[in-house]
């Protein structure tokens, strides 16, 4: 007889009149992995929520360890032995990490820390897991990739049954991604369980026994390993199909171009960009793009080589003097990062026009003209005053449609797909490929593949700094 | 409904809790205001602690079970739940816990006898045929057939035979799950003869435990009903091939059997209805028209709810396109 973790039974949650779960079904056994796609993000948070604390729910029964722990009448508002693994950490960052794992932890009862015995405990522990990591650092120190490690070690220290993991491959590459699962694989064996959401069903099917898919807080299909294939997942989900006509390439015209650029991780590296081209670099040890993404928030200087545009180079490499050469960034998840949550809706969209037009001041009938261009396209989003209240999908589309009037040459994108739902990600391709229909050059950096490669006319595949291969549109469709 | 008379005994009870609070409140002020001298602020102070206490202590031990139990009355009163409403965590007083047990027994008994329609059904059917006279029926059939050296017709009387019996005797006991698969074996055989090739039918039981889970209790005819629908209504509307799989699951505490088709499917809408319906147990669906789908589903649900209660019952995933899985949990029964 299998021993089931956790069960979810008929969970109806809603909030403010909302429904977030209608009516969920769901189990856990012991020492699964059990995959969770989410079609959209609806209802997601509340999942991991009422996984984690038993909270107030409308409806329904929730059992832990095979015991009513959460049911309609009486919610205890008391926490499961659940752990929740996602891009920010939960770890102490200014203590060490035999303290984070050890200490900050509701097993550790003693009164006096004895630092050297708990760092031999922990030592022994890491190279029993083959983790090279030393356990006298600072949190602070160590890359994202460790910091993820040492907090899966926490949780299973602290005694969490259930981990769930939350869209692990948005922040760590492929490589990483891969050492991860095999520590995954064998805390599934010493009986963990564990709760792997991910965007991309490829991902969740190289490594869990079960598939839950989930839409508008019901989950609508569950798929076992054995019936694993693209073609059981046809009917649900969308293909992001690019059969957008694109204008015809002039050639040897609007080149961007690295030539030798190096960077403390970056070893000297060149390529370039035609107009109305899309490129993605995918880094497999996420250490080069890293490099590039802090040359455009300040934090970091080339070393050599040079950027050129339109054969001149632009000197000096900065982010100020990128803007002006019509060179633009988006950091990852730029609806958190780039919008002014203050300011209307057309003051966001015509933020960066001033330095289009060289005035401070829009003129109001520019303005007027620009809202009628663009109603057309995002509806009556362009007149709301306050855009806290737009849905992730207006929000996107505010980001790129600024990005979209500003007609730059050059738009580097960080992780586009990064947390975004299946829809959302089918608006993103479209809002992509729209800039590229207009002649801006598009360089995409990732860590995953994702949807990239659906938009990508070329993928450069970097490690250590270094490009390793290059395939064009042609062999990506094989 | 019977026309309200005046104030509800707890609306009574919350006037006079607020009366107090507020005589307590005037007093404080009271006492804030007029003297001032070492003895009255100490007094002061048991007071205020004491109230606070008094008011704390009625807020966890009145509000807070008399809203549970508010929302479970609600719930029941909206259908979502039958006989969650028998065990509140708090009972009013010790008379409506004895009022509400006895319900629950003449609910019990009722519901056992004559609960589901389809239940009825059957046992119209039971007095209606005569079985030994339908069982020498078919075997005359079929030992004509033998005769005659047609095999299949033999086989296809005894299966319906061994079907017949199966179905007409003694409905309302729990049986082993073997037999109700076996049960449906006899079914999809007698499908078979019709589909031909265009049915198809697997069952994958847990590897471990496999000989012990067979013998699990399970309310007979539960799985036969689903699987006529699942013929029915998804597999015969479908062009090409129709799989069906029936699959068991067993955790310490329960039997999850999930039985999936690659039919036509159903719609988003109606899925989620047919989820809400399936959530509580309620007699409405006979209401409505027999020949629709999801009666099948509905009369189980009903069976396994009223027999077992209201955390076990039928879950149903679809989508159009895709097939249908129905997943039915019972409690893991041995013997």
């Amino acid at each position: 007889m299998r021993e089931e973790i956790l069960r979810i039974e008929n969970v109806t949650r809603k909030i403010e009149g909302i429904t977030y779960l209608d009516n969920i079904n769901f189990h856990v056994f012991k020492g699964e992995i059990v995959g969770l796609l989410p079609l959209n993000n609806h209802g997601k948070r509340q999942l991991i929520e009422i996984i984690s604390q038993n909270v107030s729910i409308n409806f329904g029964r929730i059992y832990f360890n095979e015991k009513l722990v959460n049911y309609y009448e009486h919610s205890s508002m008391t926490n499961n032995k659940v752990y929740s693994i996602d891009k920010e950490t939960k770890l102490v960052e200014d203590l060490k990490v035999t303290d984070n794992i050890n200490v900050l932890n509701h097993t550790f009862h003693d009164y006096i820390i004895k630092e050297k015995k708990l760092k031999e405990k922990t030592d022994e522990l890491l190279k029993h897991l083959g983790i090279e990591i030393e356990t006298y650092q600072y949190v602070s120190e160590l890359s994202l990739f460790e910091k993820t490690v040492i907090e899966l070690i926490k949780a299973v220290i602290s005694g969490a049954q259930l981990i769930i993991l939350n869209e692990l491959s948005s922040f760590l590459s492929i490589e990483e991604l891969w050492d991860f699962q095999k520590l995954i694989l064998y805390y599934k064996n010493q009986g963990i369980a564990f709760l792997y959401m991910a965007n991309h069903h490829e991902e969740v099917f190289k490594i869990c026994d079960r598939a839950c898919l989930l839409e508008n807080g019901r989950i609508i299909k569950v798929v076992d390993k054995k019936d694993f294939s693209d073609e059981i997942l046809k009917p649900y989900i969308i293909s992001f199909d690019n059969s957008i006509e694109l204008n015809e390439r002039s050639k040897n015209k609007g080149i961007f171009e690295l030539r030798n650029f190096a960077t403390e991780n970056l070893k000297g590296i060149s390529f370039s960009v035609k107009r109305s081209e899309c490129i993605t670099i995918l880094d497999i040890n996420n250490k080069g793009i890293q490099d590039i993404v802090g040359i455009f928030s300040g934090g970091n200087q080339p070393i050599g080589g040079d950027i050129l545009l339109d054969n001149h180079t632009i000197d000096p490499i900065n982010a100020n003097n990128l803007l002006l050469n019509k060179v633009v960034f988006l950091p990852e998840n730029p609806v958190n990062k780039i919008l002014f949550y203050d300011m209307s809706y057309i003051e966001n969209l015509t933020f960066l026009m001033d330095r289009k037009l060289n005035k401070s001041i829009i003129n109001k009938k520019i303005i007027k003209h620009i809202k009628e261009e663009y109603r057309a396209l995002v509806g009556k989003d362009v007149d709301a005053k306050d855009i806290r209240g737009l849905d992730a999908k207006s929000l996107y589309e505010l980001v790129y449609f600024r990005v979209h009037i500003f007609s730059p040459k050059v738009v580097f994108i960080m992780q586009p797909f990064s947390d975004a739902d299946m829809y959302l990600r089918g608006r993103i391709i479209e809002l992509i490929n729209k800039l590229k229909k207009k002649g801006v050059a598009i360089i995409i950096l990732a860590v995953n593949i994702s949807d990239t490669l659906t938009v990508s006319d070329r993928l450069l595949v970097m490690e250590d700094g270094k490009f390793l291969k290059n395939y064009n549109k042609e062999n990506l469709a094989l | 409904m019977k026309e309200k008379r005046g104030f509800y005994l707890f609306d009574r009870i919350f006037i006079v809790l607020m009366v107090m609070i507020i005589m307590l409140l005037i007093t404080f002020l009271h006492l804030i205001s007029s003297s001032i001298s070492k003895g009255t602020y100490v007094f002061l102070f048991i007071y205020t602690i004491i109230t606070a206490g008094g008011l704390y202590l009625s807020y966890k031990w009145i509000y807070i079970p008399y809203k549970e139990s508010n929302k479970v009355l609600r719930l029941f009163h909206e259908g979502y739940i039958f006989k969650g409403v028998f065990d509140l965590r708090v009972p009013f007083n010790h008379e409506s816990l004895l009022a509400f047990q006895k319900f629950k027994e003449i609910i019990d008994t009722k519901e056992l006898i004559e609960g589901s329609k389809k239940h009825a059904e059957y046992l119209a059917l039971q007095n209606q045929i005569n079985p030994h006279f339908l069982y020498n029926t078919l075997e005359g059939i079929r030992s004509e057939a033998l005769i005659e050296g047609v095999d299949s017709i033999a086989n296809m009387t005894e299966t319906l035979a061994t079907f017949f019996r199966y179905t007409i005797s003694n409905v309302d006991r729990l049986v082993s799950l073997e037999d109700e698969i076996a049960n449906v074996e006899d079914y999809y055989k007698i499908q078979k003869f019709r589909f031909g090739e265009k049915l198809d039918y697997s069952i994958q039981i847990q590897a471990d435990d496999h000989e012990e889970i067979l013998k699990a209790r399970i309310p007979k005819l539960t799985l036969q009903p689903i699987f006529e629908n699942a013929i029915f209504h998804g597999v015969e509307r479908k062009m090409g091939m129709g799989i069906l799989t029936l699959k068991v699951l067993a955790t310490r505490k329960r039997l999850i059997i999930t039985i999936s088709d690659n039919g036509v499917g159903i719609e988003e809408e109606r899925v989620r209805t047919l989820n809400e319906k399936l959530r509580g147990a309620s007699l409405e669906y006979m209401k409505e028209d027999k020949n629709k789908g999801g009666i099948a589903l509905l009369n189980v649900n009903n069976r396994i709810k009223l027999i077992f209660g209201d955390e076990y019952g039928i879950y149903v995933y679809s989508k159009v396109g895709a097939g249908t899985d129905v997943e039915i949990t019972i409690p893991l029964i041995m013997d």
